[in-house]
């Protein structure tokens, strides 16, 4: 009890989690219907006009100055629906807290009375709902509870508070698009970084992270191997593209197993392989697409180097012709560095957590192989020290089920995953809350 | 000289190229027509309805006992002609489904559909071989049955009209022959070969299955990617490791398929499979080889046991063509001593397949000889060039030469078998 009271001590610059519930509690029925009104709304990635518009009209009605409209694509015609809405509030450090917008292509299934009945096309033209399938709702609306709660007891912290609503986190293009159009040169280059988001494989409320990488680099790559194509009776005449294609599956396996170092994270998954139109045709190439998965960047570069290296080997161990080469394609734009959490920093808003919101509300989260694009605002030399943490969202009974008995679980990106939502909120704006407060201390 | 005057004389027991010869040059100006006609109106198979009837009638005029639908469209003509043995002799009647580019004046009249394979050229023969034998039926004795058959391309036909009874109803033959063009000889240059010529065919589906799940946690999955390719590659070894050196087969996958985007491990991955062979033991070598080594990938992934491979073999298949040798001794011997030296090859096995082998029954009762008759002008293969090859869309045979070299080759040979003993 006594050395407990001394860390709390220790910790205790910035608001504690109670002075955040007191403020937070008259709040929370507003916060839940304006999630109601986001979630039954959803708009997919890079479209994200009018859920924008709601944010930016709610944090300038707080008094924050907002800019919309903010981000750059590949396609500079392209319109961007970042926002960006600052707070000064006199001499000290600038935190950004970032949440993101966008649905995903999923007909929802929940049965909820406020579920969207959204209809698209996707850009490739197919008819598709659309939902909040992934939590953005929860993290709009956790960064709007902690707009307020912030504007609230402004006079408990001082500095620059930038809230970021980011675009096309789904499909990888929105950090960048926003940090491509000055993000840090316009508003200034944040001293801390940090983002949340809704956990399914947690019980609801309790709050997850670790030091270090999270998730991983994600690479795309597009491989088409090429032959001579011909009858296939006569195999002798032609250079088999599928054959090849089997050896260079086979003999992928072995970057993972024989060239990374034992024990670090890599992944080379071979997700769809076409080749041939019917049995007795040799075909002239097959087509392969692979997603690459890292945390280093040294075990990226010989991922991606191994794959080239293997595919030209195998052509020429099959004696191809010289204009017959594989081709292998790295997507420049299909592509995200791993999320790296700066371990002081994690060690920091751990220790403070588990000392504001409880011991048993806090844990550490097992690193995975997904990506995210919040990994960007830390930069590539990672001058900017970021956390990434998840707030359980599932219920507990649940989610026991589904770690003791293997019970499924709905997942994210499923069409019937529905968070614990006004739990999920609550504690996602005491953590940031009371790690904000803390970090931009008197 | 003398030499080849006493294997003449051997064999003299036939009649010569010239007799066939003086019976043949006036008829070939009719023979091309109705080859032209028989080119511009093909049929696909299972479908020659008209062609067969075109068929039945010239056979009938010529004098022939006519039998129409024996086996899908397939006509049976018999000429019993005195006591001795009978010979079978086959022209396939189907067209494919190409679209015709010659620029001929008897190009295909059907859009989309092609004698692109020399079937016209074979049922010519057969009509001028029917006409010649008729003519001359005093230099034979025996019974010939003539044979037009649906279907050879989809493999249907000659196993129709066994079915139907055609050994039963008419006779099982002593002898059994056929011939068919080749785009890959000089016009007039006969070839075959002892033993096996073309291949069994045999087509194999397989579907590999797995457990799909996310790219980036390829431990939760059973990936059927990396089976599939293991399994292509393992197979590999059926030919390399477990067929005799030197005995040929192939085992070729034609098409894999599976997944649809770079960070999804799908549930499963369809693979086809094109199985070519000569004898039954290769046959079932690399067949149960195949199942084999797909069921044991999978076994060595530790797929579920309700995951294994899905394994099937297409009933469809065609067995190998083989030629028996003693008879393509002796034949050989007679087109040497008949259409000279020159005009006769050796000729290099295919794995390709075709449905005369069904004639000769599975245990090789009926001794039989499929032969090729070089179908390009020399001009065209000059410096190592190719024509345009069967079920090619502009293949076009020279089909004056060739008719005339098949009823030639056809005649001679009937004639030299039909003899009473």
């Amino acid at each position: 009890m006594i050395l407990a009271l001394v860390i709390h001590v220790a910790v205790a610059a910035g608001v504690p989690s109670n002075e955040v519930d007191k403020a937070l509690t008259p709040k929370l029925p507003a916060l839940l219907a304006t999630y109601k009104d986001l979630h039954a709304s959803p708009e997919l990635s890079e479209k994200e006009e009018k859920t924008s518009a709601k944010l930016a009209s709610k944090l300038k009605s707080l008094g924050y100055t907002v800019t919309t409209n903010f981000g750059r694509y590949a396609d500079p015609k392209q319109p961007a629906y970042g926002v960006v809405a600052v707070f000064k509030n006199g001499n000290g450090p600038t935190l950004l807290v970032r949440a993101d917008m966008d649905a995903l292509p999923v007909t929802e299934e929940t049965g909820l009375p406020f579920a969207s009945k959204v209809r698209t096309k996707t850009p490739a033209g197919v008819e598709t709902g659309v939902m909040h399938a992934c939590g953005h709702d929860v993290h709009m609306t956790s960064m709007l509870g902690t707009a307020e709660m912030m504007m609230q007891l402004k006079d408990k912290w001082r500095g620059t508070l930038v809230l970021i609503a980011q675009p096309a986190e789904e499909v990888g293009s929105g950090a960048k698009s926003m940090l491509s159009a000055g993000l840090y040169e316009k508003f200034g280059k944040p001293n801390y970084a940090i983002g949340l988001h809704v956990d399914s494989e947690t019980a609801a409320g309790v709050v997850v992270t670790r030091p270090g990488f999270l998730l991983a680099n994600v690479d795309t790559v597009e491989v088409t191997m090429r032959g001579v194509g011909g009858h296939g009776a006569y195999p002798n005449l032609v250079k088999d593209p599928i054959v090849m294609a089997g050896e260079l599956v086979v003999a992928l396996q072995t970057i993972v197993s024989r060239e990374v170092t034992p024990g670090e994270a890599a992944v080379v998954t071979v997700g769809s392989i076409h080749g041939g139109t019917k049995s007795n045709v040799i075909p002239d190439e097959v087509k392969l697409q692979l997603t690459v998965r890292s945390y280093k960047e040294e075990v990226r570069k010989v991922l991606l180097a191994g794959i080239s290296r293997i595919a030209n080997g195998i052509a020429a161990a099959n004696g191809v012709p010289g204009d017959r080469m594989p081709i292998v394609k790295v997507s420049e734009t299909d592509n995200t560095p791993a999320l790296y959490n700066n371990p002081e920093l994690t060690e920091r808003l751990m220790t403070l957590w588990k000392s504001e919101l409880g011991e048993s509300a806090v844990a550490i989260k097992e690193a995975r192989m997904g990506g995210e694009d919040f990994s960007r605002y830390s930069l590539e030399d990672r001058s900017v020290p970021a956390v990434f943490f998840f707030v359980g969202a599932s219920d507990p009974k649940a989610v026991e089920a589904y770690h003791k008995e293997g019970k499924p679980l709905a997942q994210g990106h499923t069409a019937r995953y529905a968070p614990v939502a006004e739990v999920a909120i609550r504690r996602g704006v005491q953590a940031t809350v009371v790690a904000a407060t803390n970090l931009l201390a008197l | 000289m003398l030499v080849a005057l006493a294997v003449h004389v051997s064999l003299a027991a036939g009649v010569s190229t010239a007799e066939v010869d003086k019976v043949l040059s006036p008829k070939l100006a009719s023979l091309v027509a109705t080859y032209e006609d028989l080119h511009a109106h093909p049929e696909l198979s299972e479908k020659e309805a008209q062609t067969s009837a075109k068929l039945a009638a010239k056979l009938k005029t010529l004098g022939y006992a006519v039998t129409t639908g024996v086996g899908l469209h397939g006509v049976v003509a018999i000429l019993k002609n005195g006591d001795g043995p009978t010979l079978l002799v086959r022209a396939d009647m189907d067209a494919l489904p190409v679209t015709e580019d010659t620029g001929l004046t008897y190009a295909s009249t059907t859009r989309g559909v092609m004698h692109a394979c020399g079937h016209d050229v074979h049922m010519t023969s057969l009509l001028g071989t029917a006409e010649v034998m008729a003519r001359l039926k005093d230099r034979w004795r025996g019974t010939l049955m003539l044979i037009g058959q649906s279907a050879e391309e989809v493999g249907k036909g000659a196993k129709a009209m066994l079915s139907a009874g055609l050994y039963e109803k008419f006779a099982k033959p002593t002898y059994a022959l056929a011939l068919h063009v080749d785009a890959g000889s000089p016009m007039g240059v006969v070839s075959t070969r002892s033993g096996y010529v073309l291949a069994n065919v045999d087509s194999v589906d397989i579907t590999v299955r797995g457990v799909g799940g996310h790219g980036a946690a390829p431990e939760m999955a059973k990936d059927p990617i990396v089976m599939a390719s293991e399994l292509v590659m393992t197979l590999q070894t059926l030919v390399s490791r477990e067929l005799s050196p030197g005995e040929p087969g192939v085992v070729t996958v034609g098409s894999f398929h599976g997944g649809t985007k770079h960070n999804i491990i799908p549930d499963e991955v369809k693979l086809q499979l094109t199985v070519r062979s000569y004898g039954e033991a290769a046959r079932k070598l690399l067949l149960d080889g195949i199942a084999r080594i797909a069921n044991g990938v999978a076994a060595a992934h530790g797929v579920p046991a309700d995951r294994m491979p899905v394994i099937t073999n297409h009933p469809g298949g065609t067995p190998a063509t083989y030629n028996d040798p003693e008879l393509t001794e002796r034949l050989t011997r007679i087109w040497i001593a008949e259409l000279g030296e020159s005009t006769v090859k050796p000729r290099a096995p295919r794995m390709t397949g075709e449905d005369f082998g069904r004639f000769s029954l599975p245990d090789h009762s009926v001794p039989a000889v499929f032969f090729f008759v070089g179908a390009t002008d020399p001009k065209l293969m000059e410096h190592g060039k190719a024509a345009p090859s069967e079920h090619s869309s502009r293949f076009a045979p020279v089909a004056e030469v060739v008719i005339k070299r098949g009823v030639q080759a056809t005649v001679v040979a009937a004639t030299a078998l039909l003899q009473a003993r």
